[in-house]
């Protein structure tokens, strides 16, 4: 049975999620009842970029936290994208409902929301935006000193907030460090090159 | 008036989660044949159990969403909702500020990282 969970790749999650899109239905599994309440209030929420020409790649879930209840609205299904770097939610529901615009990202942030906190009752219709920033990331570019060629291979061990990375060095592409948390610190624990027993020091750091 | 026992409405209750059980397992079958066979019919069948056990558990209600969580298992391990290997997955199921829909969105962000950083 393990040797299928360790050859299991991305492309078999995403078969079978896209198998599942055709076979299942948006139907609530919990409830019997077919007769859905009238819905009486409707809150639009915008999501926008703050960066120029730059949009999440990843998929992500925007949702209305309601502290101390079942805490996320979850849209109508009227989603719409109103430009390359935006987006819209319509929510409806009934009854007074507040809490807190959010959006869920892994690899982008939520900076800020017109109105940190919505008080929505029957016939309301407001809108918010939620704008988001893609989060921090850093590049090492291990080079030669006289020569200032990249040195191929070498195997950076980079000690991040969540856990050390693994990553190696090549020589056209930098490391890359991606989706640090605003604030957050990164150290090189480690240089290892995998054919000598180098030992390194730092001559000079660059950064721009 | 139409009145419904609470051991007829049991007996739906019941029925339904047989019927979602064999989608549930049958979509493995026509989806990825090879795996289907690796695993047996007893093991997909189970394992669409406990999909579904586990989605009642966790409050993932919409259908797809169960699907989505019976399609982790067999990329994580079936048991990734308790695996320390993925503490991820438990802290995202067990948040109670999470509607199922987004736990699955999340879930399946994680797993993909997951998945590339292997």
């Amino acid at each position: 049975m393990s040797s299928w969970f360790e050859s299991v790749t991305n492309a078999v999650l995403e078969t079978l999620n896209e198998a599942a899109k055709s076979v299942s239905s948006l139907i609530d599994t919990s409830s019997s009842s077919s007769n859905c309440p009238a819905n009486n209030w409707t809150l639009k929420i915008q999501v926008v970029s703050a960066e120029q020409g730059k949009w999440p790649t990843d998929s992500f879930s925007v949702g209305l936290v309601i502290p101390g209840q079942v805490r996320i609205v979850d849209p109508s299904g009227n989603l719409r994208m109103t430009s390359e770097n935006s987006l819209e939610l319509t929510f409806t529901g009934t009854g007074p409902k507040s809490g807190q615009p959010k959006a869920f990202l892994r690899t982008w942030d939520q900076i800020s929301c017109s109105d940190a906190n919505v008080s929505l009752d029957s016939g309301d219709s407001k809108t918010v935006t939620i704008t988001i920033q893609s989060k921090p990331w850093i590049a090492f570019h291990v080079v030669d000193s006289p020569s200032g060629k990249a040195i191929p291979s070498v195997v950076l061990t980079v000690d991040t907030p969540g856990q050390p990375q693994r990553k190696r060095n090549s020589d056209d592409q930098p490391v890359l460090v991606e989706f640090l948390d605003r604030g957050a610190t990164c150290k090189i624990e480690q240089m290892v090159h995998p054919e000598d027993d180098w030992i390194w020091y730092v001559e000079e750091f660059t950064s721009q | 008036m139409l009145t419904i026992r609470k051991e007829q409405m049991e007996a739906f209750r019941e029925a339904r989660f047989e019927r979602l059980v064999e989608r549930v397992a049958k979509h493995l079958r026509d989806t990825l044949p090879d795996a289907y066979t690796f695993f047996g019919k007893e093991t997909v069948r189970s394992s669409a159990k406990k999909a579904v056990s586990r989605c009642r558990r966790y409050s993932v209600n919409v259908e797809y969403d169960v699907f989505r969580y019976f399609n982790l298992m067999f990329v994580l391990g079936f048991d990734f909702d308790t695996d320390s290997g993925c503490p991820w997955a438990a802290s995202i199921l067990n948040d109670p500020m999470l509607t199922g829909t987004v736990k699955m969105d999340l879930l399946n962000s994680e797993a993909r990282a997951f998945l590339d950083r292997r």
